[in-house]
């Protein structure tokens, strides 16, 4: 009986092409399990691969990538997007770390404004506000000595730029800023600036030097008592 | 051009005519094909079916015969699946291999195949070419086909009986075949 099974499997896998002996074809035709057989060969009978539809258009120049290629292109992407993230990472550290060194190079610069200012302030710095104050003298009575208010800014840097202290003078520095302003008209070396430009610009055109007070006279206080003798030469 | 064919350059026709033919001649076929060898995996299937019909307009000249023509392709997308790296067992679109005419049964018997048995069962027993065409589209031949079909058709049944309904439908052109046997052998 199992013989006859065999063989019937036999016939069927080796493709049911040769003559099938009778007495196997009576056993299989009554046996449920040759029929599942026969059944599962005429399933695969049943299908129809006309049936599928129309494949999509193919672009001539595509080609298909191969697992290799698949890797290699998932690989550069990962390693693309990790530089990416790592760059974007110093950058963003890079980018505090600057702002530490531009807060410290900021106070070298800001002490040529606003250490002035910081003088008018007063509290902060008694240092400063003994240079800032023999300078207003100076200022006030001989207002031609751009060099002698570029000189003590230098002397100031030194200290503001030795360590960690100028960091913090700084900063209170910049928010005391528009309340001095209005209280401390006399003590700016500004006008020493506005001197400068008045009297080349003045005879010139009379239409520039017009606006170039009106620029600064929300600084300093002592502009409008330039102006009159920058205008005079003018008719 | 003229050294490929000097006897009728003039007469070539244009690519898009080439191209409209093959896929009017080999296209659904070639992607019921596909779609039975990828298990319904219709992304892959597309790929790999556009790529071996545009490389076949590009050697029309050569693919003059329908079923050279047809094994050539079937070939190059059996080739190609292993190259992409198809899934072996996994199973992808159920609903578009039954639009087929392959049931759950015929899948999971498809399923337990590697890619070149499934490719010699579909070619032989579904859309039943010729050997010689079987054997390219395998890239197998004499007693390396023979074992290649033998133990794909063994492995197909095994999976198909442990998958099918407990009464199959027993109504097809080998069981038809086996009754007349029987009965000629009964009376």
């Amino acid at each position: 009986m199992t013989e006859l099974h065999h063989a019937f499997r036999a016939w069927l896998v080796s493709g049911a092409r040769d003559a099938l002996p009778r007495d196997v074809a009576l056993h299989a035709s009554a046996c449920p399990d040759c029929l599942r057989a026969v059944a599962a060969f005429d399933a695969l009978g049943a299908v129809d691969p006309g049936a599928a539809p129309e494949p999509a258009p193919w672009a001539p120049g595509a080609r298909l990538l191969t697992p290799r290629a698949v890797l290699v292109v998932r690989a550069a992407a990962g390693l693309a997007a990790v530089s990416l993230i790592t760059a974007a990472g110093f950058v963003a550290t890079g980018g505090l770390l600057d702002r530490r060194d531009g807060q410290l190079t900021g106070a070298r610069q800001s002490p040529q404004g606003e250490g002035v200012l910081g003088n008018a302030a007063g509290p902060p710095s008694p240092v400063v506000r003994s240079t800032a104050s023999g300078r207003a003298s100076e200022s006030a009575s001989a207002s031609p000595h751009p060099s002698d208010s570029a000189q003590p800014i230098p002397q100031d840097n030194p200290p503001m730029g030795g360590g960690p202290p100028p960091i913090s003078t700084p900063r209170p520095i910049a928010t005391p800023r528009p309340p001095t302003i209005g209280p401390t008209p006399a003590t700016t070396p500004r006008p020493t600036k506005p001197a400068t430009p008045t009297p080349t610009p003045v005879p010139a055109t009379p239409v520039p030097p017009t606006p170039t007070p009106v620029v600064e006279t929300p600084t300093p206080a002592p502009t409008p008592v330039e102006t009159p003798i920058g205008t005079a030469p003018a008719p | 051009m003229l050294a490929t064919d000097p006897r009728a350059p003039d007469r070539a026709p244009p690519d898009e005519v080439v191209r409209a033919a093959f896929h009017e001649l080999h296209g659904r076929r070639l992607h019921g094909f596909g779609l039975l060898l990828t298990l319904g995996d219709r992304r892959a299937t597309s790929r790999l079916v556009g790529g071996a019909l545009a490389a076949g307009v590009e050697r029309a000249g050569h693919l003059r015969h329908p079923e050279r023509a047809a094994a050539w392709l079937r070939a190059r997308v059996v080739r190609d699946a292993g190259r992409v790296g198809v899934a072996r067992h996994r199973v992808g679109d159920r609903t578009g291999l039954a639009d087929l005419g392959a049931d759950a049964a015929v899948v999971a018997g498809l399923a337990a195949l590697d890619r070149r048995e499934r490719a010699a069962v579909i070619a032989s027993a579904i859309e039943r070419l010729d050997a010689r065409d079987v054997s390219a589209i395998v890239d197998r031949d004499g007693r390396s086909l023979e074992r290649l079909m033998q133990q794909a058709r063994a492995r197909y049944v095994a999976a198909y009986d442990a998958s099918a309904d407990d009464d199959p439908p027993i109504d097809g052109p080998l069981a038809a075949r086996l009754h007349e046997i029987a009965q000629r052998a009964m009376g």
